[in-house]
């Protein structure tokens, strides 16, 4: 017993970094669930009650059953004390409700989580590893031959692409080969006129995507090229790359085991972060491109003033971004011996 | 009971020598403590100076900020706007008159640009003044102190950094509605410090190791005058690289904004411009894309100066990056 | 020649090219190297042992380049022209004939890997790992020779050993190959007085025992002393002098090396003894016109100041470059 419990013991203290990640989200998370419980309560008290004498008229229910019905819906209890109702909405969070438009009754916001992040995610997700690809390389490649004409002309196209805020370049992209040229849709996700051939459905979505994924990518890139090109010349400098190759080991070994492998080291941790930034889409993006994401999608509410369904959005979109923090620290920890025992 | 009088009146003539004596004391010690970080400050202001001048990039960069801040201090007195709207003027094409055309009401565009530039500007400089006073702060205390408040602070700005910035701008927003730039500045710095907190703190840091703070401290000089004297000349030019990519970044999330409609702005703001032609359907007449093309041009120049001026900065004062 | 010798630098000159101007870290250095035997390269820090000796394993960091001359080592087939090697006989070359302890030793262990994959892969590339058993048995041997626990170190990763450990890690290192010439560049600066005598007592066992050669390169007379059975002077990128070691201390004849040799504190001088090489450390940029120990030398000449001296046989297996005892002849 003793020995299972000093295995036990020495199990935790060994990965106590992850421990201590994990209960360091577990808090983040709660207080972000405590941040989105504020923005309720701060609501008027009687939106509640509204939302209950709508049910009561539809449903044709005694108010007392519609009231019910409505924190059930709401996740929210004005008349409760101030932890008892935090209760029921973490409990209302726990069965997986988000949050109930207060305006229409089939809209929630896993309703609108359903319907608008595929969009996000398609952009946002073949732009990001476009970027990722194009951008590592070049960094490297500049890396290699620091204070050539490749790494001259990247880094001025680099600094001109980082001075336009993405969505400014949107806008002229969007000008140029959407309106003056007319190469590509100007808004929308998909032709409604070929739904139902799935063919010309498929090219209708690429077509109406890549004008953002290019654009994404082209703001993107720079960012990548940078953050790959510190990484590997920090790396290139170091004392073990030069003794790997006086130790005699094969270059492209050397190149995969010793470059690579810890230049790309830091740059997980962004991609895995990035990654969960692009299920919040961009809002200012997607209102240029008119293209129905998520973020566009959260103005839209926000505009309604649709306070439930917002604080589920928001709710959503920031779990998802701590997880990644999360998921990410790990990776760091699996990846590099040194963070573990931190 | 005449005696007990004039002991307790001398007892508190005593107490105000004493007091008296300690403030002198403490207005000498703080005095000299300013005119040392005058000093040092100017020293390495003046260092900072012949730094830049030596780079090339950051100079380049020093030079389009420079004419920004005059534009934005002078512009107004030397091209005066106009705000007169005349629908017969809607879209004029570029002439002598109007070196960039007018707007969809009318309006000499490079004087609304010029116009704006104020009002650009000091969104930029507000917000980057909150964030880097509040970062480097939040930074030197989380740095210093350690312990249980370097713990907690590090947990609050995590918790920031893990907030989704543009959402919370924009439920912001159905709260409080931003009137002003000192408002709209406020409330964009509230989620830009923590990073500059964590990097000002990890700095502190590897500062408080090195000798000659240690030695500061085994001497016993005080901890507020190490601060000022010592740790924060020492990381100005960082503090100067952020100060400059805060702006840079307070432009382009207030011009977002602007394209959300959440935040009010004066007509003449650039990005107000973009919006405004945009809206009014800019792409479609060819000769109102220049509305929306020139508010991007000055938009990527600051930014382009912005960039060179801080990777000058960083390039300069970072040896590993220093070309060979 | 290759019996007795094991490798040799002939009027070997190495510039460090760079866009506007070049520096010459290495001046026309000759040298033969003695096999078996350890060979101390002695100077000040800048005055280009590293970047000799790092010849015998094209290692010299860029972008330093021999301009001139030839490091030959002499292998079981015969001679080797070094900077002539390329691809996979360069890389069979290092390590296997020619190893190296780094100055910087602390941070040439790729941090990501453990002491052990490092190891496995250096022997497995080099095709030196018959079965796992034995390659265990070899790592146990060698971690023996150092004192080093090798179930304490072999699944370590780096940043878990000390300062002292890693060193002896890249010792073991060093000899994991079985090569015929080591060279130990600054082996123990990092390390506090204790390890230095200890590690030193060990290399100086491993010699003899397993005849290697080794290349000891430092600034510490009290160690070269104790250990070198050779050394050779060096001063601005040129060798001084050069002689067994019982020569050079015993006769002290070079003003340079009576310098290092007056300039160490010893327990059997009192300090007042000690003095210091009076001036500063030579400026690779701008070197004087003659012997480039001239102006710092207590007896430097008219001619020593106009015509460089050359390295010369004073006595046989004396060399020495001074024109004290050049005899007459310019």
């Amino acid at each position: 017993m003793s020995e299972f419990w000093s295995k036990t013991r020495r199990f935790f203290y060994k990965t106590k970094y992850f421990w201590v990640k994990l209960l360091v989200t577990l808090l983040t998370m709660l207080i972000v669930a405590v941040l989105s419980f504020v923005l309720i309560k701060s609501l008027p008290g009687d939106v509640v009650h509204q939302y209950a004498l709508n049910l009561q008229n539809t449903l044709k229910v005694p108010y007392e059953e519609a009231y019910a019905t409505a924190v059930r819906m709401l996740n929210y209890d004005p008349e409760q004390n101030i932890f008892s109702a935090f209760m029921t909405y973490l409990g209302g969070l726990f069965r997986g409700n988000l949050g109930q438009s207060i305006y229409l009754e089939d809209v929630t916001a896993n309703s609108i989580i359903a319907d608008y992040l595929p969009w996000t995610l398609l952009v946002s997700s073949v732009s990001l590893l476009l970027s990722f690809v194009i951008g590592t390389m070049m960094g490297v490649r500049m890396a290699r031959k620091r204070n050539g004409a490749t790494d001259t002309v990247c880094t001025g196209v680099i600094t001109v692409t980082g001075a336009v805020p993405d969505y400014l370049l949107g806008v002229i992209l969007l000008m140029v080969f959407g309106s003056v040229l007319g190469i590509f849709p100007t808004y929308g996700a998909y032709d409604l006129a070929t739904v139902g051939h799935p063919w010309e459905y498929f090219v209708s979505i690429l077509h109406h995507a890549a004008l953002p994924i290019i654009t994404y990518t082209i703001a993107q890139v720079g960012g990548w090229a940078l953050m790959a090109k510190g990484s590997a010349v920090a790396v290139l400098g170091d004392d073990y790359v030069n003794a790997a190759v006086l130790r005699g080991l094969p270059p492209r070994l050397i190149e995969r085991r010793y470059l690579k492998r810890n230049a790309m080291l830091p740059l997980v941790t962004s991609l895995v972060i990035s990654l969960a930034y692009l299920f919040g889409g961009s809002a200012v993006m997607e209102s240029v491109f008119a293209y129905p994401g998520i973020g566009r999608a959260f103005t839209t509410y926000i505009g309604k003033r649709d306070y439930f369904v917002v604080q589920g959005l928001f709710l959503f979109l920031s779990f998802f971004i701590i997880l990644a923090n999360l998921v990410a620290d790990f990776l760091c920890g699996l990846l590099d011996p040194r963070v573990r025992e931190r | 009971m005449k005696e007990r009088f004039v002991g307790i009146f001398k007892a508190i003539g005593r107490f105000f020598v004493k007091l008296g004596n300690a403030i002198k004391r403490g207005v000498v010690c703080a005095a000299r403590a300013t005119g040392r970080f005058l000093a040092n400050f100017w020293r390495s202001f003046r260092a900072f100076c012949g730094m830049i001048y030596s780079n090339k990039k950051a100079f380049a960069g020093a030079i389009i900020l420079i004419l920004f801040a005059f534009l934005a201090i002078f512009g107004r007195l030397i091209f005066p706007y106009d705000d007169k709207t005349s629908f017969a003027d809607m879209y004029l094409k570029p002439s002598g008159e109007h070196w960039l055309g007018t707007d969809g009401m009318g309006r000499d565009l490079f004087d609304m640009i010029i116009h704006g530039t104020q009002d650009v500007m000091s969104i930029a400089i507000f917000t980057a003044f909150f964030t880097v006073g509040f970062g480097v702060l939040m930074g030197i205390i989380s740095g210093y102190a350690g312990g249980w408040t370097d713990r907690i602070i590090g947990l609050i700005s995590n918790v920031f950094m893990s907030l989704p910035q543009f959402p919370i701008l924009l439920i912001l927003s159905m709260f409080i509605t931003i009137r002003d730039n000192f408002t709209l500045a406020l409330i964009l710095s509230v989620f830009s410090w923590p990073g500059l907190a964590r990097s000002v703190r990890s700095q502190i840091m590897s500062l408080k190791e090195r000798d000659f703070i240690q030695i500061c401290s085994v001497m016993g000089v005080g901890r507020v005058h190490i601060i000022f004297t010592e740790l924060l000349p020492n990381i100005m030019s960082f503090v100067a690289i952020n100060f400059i990519s805060s702006m840079k970044n307070a432009i382009t999330a207030s011009v977002g904004m602007m394209t959300l409609g959440i935040a009010l702005f004066e007509p003449t703001n650039w990005g107000a411009i973009i919006v405004s032609a945009r809206n009014s359907g800019a792409f479609a007449i060819p000769a109102a894309r220049l509305c929306i093309i020139a508010p991007v041009v000055a938009i990527m120049l600051f930014q382009i100066g912005a960039i060179l001026f801080s990777n000058g900065l960083d390039e300069a004062f970072n040896p590993r990056l220093r070309k060979n | 020649m290759g019996q007795d010798f094991i490798a040799s630098f002939r009027n070997m000159t190495i510039d460090y090219v760079m866009k506007k101007t070049s520096l010459r870290a290495v001046n026309d250095l000759s040298l033969d190297i003695h096999r078996g035997g350890i060979t101390a390269f002695v100077g000040e820090s800048g005055s280009g042992k590293t970047t000799a000796v790092s010849a015998l394993l094209q290692g010299i960091s860029s972008p330093g380049k021999i301009v001139e001359g030839k490091v030959i080592y002499y292998g079981d087939e015969g001679e080797v022209d070094v900077a002539a090697l390329k691809g996979e006989a360069l890389r069979r070359y290092r390590w296997e004939q020619v190893s190296m302890v780094f100055q910087a030793s602390q941070s040439t262990l790729n941090p990501l890997m453990t002491i052990y994959d490092q190891f496995y892969e250096t022997a497995y590339y080099h095709g030196a790992v018959r079965s796992k058993e034995a390659f265990n048995k070899r790592l146990e041997e060698l971690f023996d020779m150092v004192k080093l626990d090798v179930n304490r170190v072999r699944k370590a990763y780096p940043h878990q050993m000390s300062g002292g450990m890693k060193q002896r890690v890249m010792i073991a290192f060093a000899l994991l190959l079985e090569p015929k010439l080591v060279i130990l560049d600054e082996p123990t600066t990092a390390l506090d007085v204790i390890t230095q005598k200890y590690i030193f007592n060990q290399l100086m066992e491993i010699n003899k025992r397993l005849n290697v050669t080794f290349l000891l390169l430092t600034h510490d007379i009290g160690i070269v002393a104790k250990a070198a059975d050779y050394v050779a002077v060096m001063y601005a990128g040129s060798i001084m002098e050069y002689a067994d070691v019982y020569t050079l201390f015993g006769k002290k004849l070079h003003p340079y090396t009576r310098g290092l040799i007056n300039s160490t504190p010893s327990i059997i001088r009192s300090a007042s003894e000690i003095s210091p090489i009076p001036g500063m450390p030579p400026d690779i940029r701008n070197l004087p016109e003659g012997c480039p120990f001239g102006p710092r030398c207590p007896s430097c000449s008219e001619r020593c100041r106009a015509e460089k001296p050359q390295l010369k046989e004073y006595a046989p297996g004396h060399w020495i470059a001074c024109h004290l005892y050049g005899g007459e002849e310019a």
